[in-house]
């Protein structure tokens, strides 16, 4: 009981049968018109089967029926069954006409640096390649690297069939490895074996062979959900070996300032380690990539993603999570999607009574914005002085981080921490002071809000 | 549920267009309340159309409804707050323009003792505190509207909300450990 919040106890109990005396006005609007007017709408609706809800479904279908009826049951047939498919590093997508991919992932080590082609996407109107280049150990890129890797000096090529061919276009993303997805003309539509070169590139010659097989429809099930006031869709695919998860979101569809969190997603990419730090500091938060690190948890164990990659589609971004998951027949797990909404900055000064010694009880809310923190108590300890706050469960973007110092005494920066894990929503700002000060004048300030929303997905296996 | 209640409810079960219209005509205007609160400011033909939804909703479920859980008023209120909730999101997305955000389901009602315990501890709560736990909750107010509503500052509404959670968690708590059923 005590983990649930009391919005969902209070949400499995229906209504409460006082809910109309304690909150309604008797209607004063009703009348026997009025009353007709329902009856008879919903009337035609009983009689119909068709409820606001249907309409759209039956319209989708309406529209389906049509479309049959113009190209014919057999194109459209097939259209159907290719109408998804889940490329990797490429996502769960609409299914290219005689689409072929990467038939294995591919990893080259030579002298400790690695070279990764994690996807190829080749249609009749282009050839796509992601690759990524990572460092021994240790070895952190050198200005000079990315000087020359920004240059590409010496653009990778295919080969196929004797046929050399060079690139269209070339986007790059830098960190501690170098990732590049290039763009080549299309392949010739019998070829299946195709040899990437990339010469002499970070002192390196690169050359590796890469089997493509014709892309295949998936069994690719979506669902919808609200993010805070952010529409996402959810794709999900289970194979024998993992859990393939494509969030999408529509950038008209998001809020001005959160598509901030999005827009610069790109060739961001995140690798099992850094998914495996708590939620409430992901790193991807600080470099603003990856704008929705997602978990899924099986029964109590928390699985990370051991791949995530974002990619960019017109108005729409895509984000992938795979997720290595094998054994079990069948498993229920649950989505939990915090995500990274960009807002202004806020500030708010306050002042917190200190005792000499122990705690004080405070009890006492500060608006903040549209949000409230409610202050229980400060405690003085040796050499600091803590204080405690909670925020609503209602809350909408519960607090993950926080900027403090003080304005009296002068100039003490603090530090918050998130006591509850669970729900982020317990936390402490802790102040290095041993003077014997009787009150706190704070100021908090931060830089950004993270939303966590959580749901349930079933997953088949 | 009163005879009245179980004579609708069978009727209801057999197709009783009939039955119907009394449903409507005695359940119409607190279904109309709730959803006019629910849907906020909102034309009277969407308001209309809504509560129409929740009816037409109570007729294709009607198969659902355990009368040894709740009374038939609280099933066809469940159904109206749903159905407000989906038609203010429909209406704030505006559009329909993504069929993807289909209407959420009612979640499914927990038994009779259970609700009784909640109801006990809600009734626990002052006049005030409860009529602002549910705005928010079974209305899903936001606390600007509740606040307004209420004729108090926002913070003051949070605060009794966060005051109230933790009395109901305490009597929730004690109450499952007792295994009290009043």
């Amino acid at each position: 009981m005590k983990k649930d919040s009391i919005r969902q106890t209070l949400e499995s109990l229906g209504i409460p049968d006082d809910l109309p005396d304690v909150v309604l006005e008797p209607s004063t609007e009703w009348s026997r018109a009025r009353a007709r007017r329902i009856e008879n709408m919903t009337r035609k609706r009983a009689r119909k089967g068709l409820s606001v809800a249907n309409r759209t479904k039956v319209l989708t279908l309406a529209i389906f029926l049509v479309f049959l009826a113009v190209v014919g049951y057999g194109a459209a047939s097939a259209g159907w069954q290719q109408i998804l498919t889940y490329i990797p590093g490429f996502g769960i997508r609409p299914m290219e006409e005689e689409a072929r991919v990467l038939a294995q992932p591919l990893s080259v080590e030579e002298d400790g640096w690695l070279l990764q082609v994690s996807g190829v996407h080749a249609t009749a109107a282009n050839t796509t390649v992601n690759l990524r280049m990572r460092p021994p150990e240790g070895h952190r890129l050198a200005p000079n690297d990315k000087r020359v890797s920004d240059r590409l000096v010496h653009r990778p090529t295919l080969m196929v069939e004797g046929m050399t061919l060079e690139p269209n276009s070339l986007s790059m993303a830098f960190g501690q490895e170098w990732v590049a997805r290039i763009d080549f003309p299309p392949l010739p539509s019998d070829a299946y074996t195709v040899q990437l070169t990339i010469p002499e590139e970070l002192g390196r010659h690169w050359n590796v062979e890469m089997a493509l097989e014709v892309a295949k429809a998936e069994d690719v099930f979506w669902h919808s959900h609200m993010l805070a006031d952010i529409p996402v869709a959810v794709g999900t695919l289970v194979t024998d070996q993992e859990v393939v998860v494509t969030v999408q979101v529509r950038l008209s569809d998001t809020p001005a300032l959160t598509q901030l969190g999005f827009s610069s997603l790109g060739f961001s990419e995140c690798r099992q380690e850094n998914m495996s730090n708590p939620p409430d500091v992901h790193p991807s938060v600080e470099r603003r990539e990856l704008a929705l690190p997602v978990r899924l948890l099986v029964g109590e164990e928390r699985i990370v993603p051991r791949w995530c990659e974002g990619y960019v589609q017109g108005d729409v971004r895509y984000l992938e999570y795979r997720f290595a998951l094998d054994g079990e027949a069948a498993v229920e797990l649950v989505l939990e999607v915090p995500a990274l909404v960009m807002v202004e900055p806020l500030s708010t000064q306050f002042i917190v009574p200190v005792a000499a010694s122990g705690s004080i009880q405070l009890d006492k809310s500060v608006s903040w914005g549209d949000h409230t923190l409610i202050l229980t108590h400060s405690e003085r300890r040796e050499k600091s002085v803590r204080i405690y706050l909670e925020q609503p469960d209602d809350a909408a973007y519960p607090l993950v981080e926080l900027d403090i110092k003080t304005l009296s005494p002068p100039e003490v920066t603090g530090s918050s921490y998130t006591t509850d894990r669970e729900t982020g929503r317990v936390m402490f700002l802790e102040l290095p002071i041993d003077d014997p000060v009787q009150e706190v004048r704070l100021q908090l300030s931060r830089p950004h809000w993270l939303v966590e929303e959580r749901y349930r997905i079933e997953l088949a296996r | 549920m009163t005879a009245d209640e179980t004579k609708l409810y069978q009727q209801l079960r057999a197709g009783s267009e009939t039955a119907l219209a009394q449903v409507i005509g005695h359940f119409g205007p607190v279904v109309y309340a709730l959803t006019k609160k629910v849907l906020g400011p909102a034309a009277e033909a969407d308001v209309e159309e809504c509560v129409s939804e929740t009816f037409w909703r109570v007729w294709q479920r009607i198969d659902q409804y355990d009368p040894n859980r709740s009374t038939l008023r609280t099933f066809i209120l469940m159904h109206a707050k749903y159905a407000a909730l989906d038609g203010r999101r429909y209406s704030r997305r505006s559009r329909d323009k993504d069929p993807c955000f289909l209407p959420q389901a009612a979640p499914p009602m927990v038994d009779t003792e259970e609700r009784q315990r909640v109801q006990h501890a809600l009734d626990s709560l002052s006049t005030l505190d409860k009529k602002i736990i549910y705005l928010r909750y079974y209305l899903d107010q936001s606390i600007k509207v509740i606040a307004k509503e209420m004729e108090l500052s926002e913070s003051a509404v949070e605060t009794r909300l966060w005051r109230s959670r933790q009395k109901l968690r305490v009597l929730l708590d004690e109450s499952e450990e007792r295994g009290l059923v009043t």
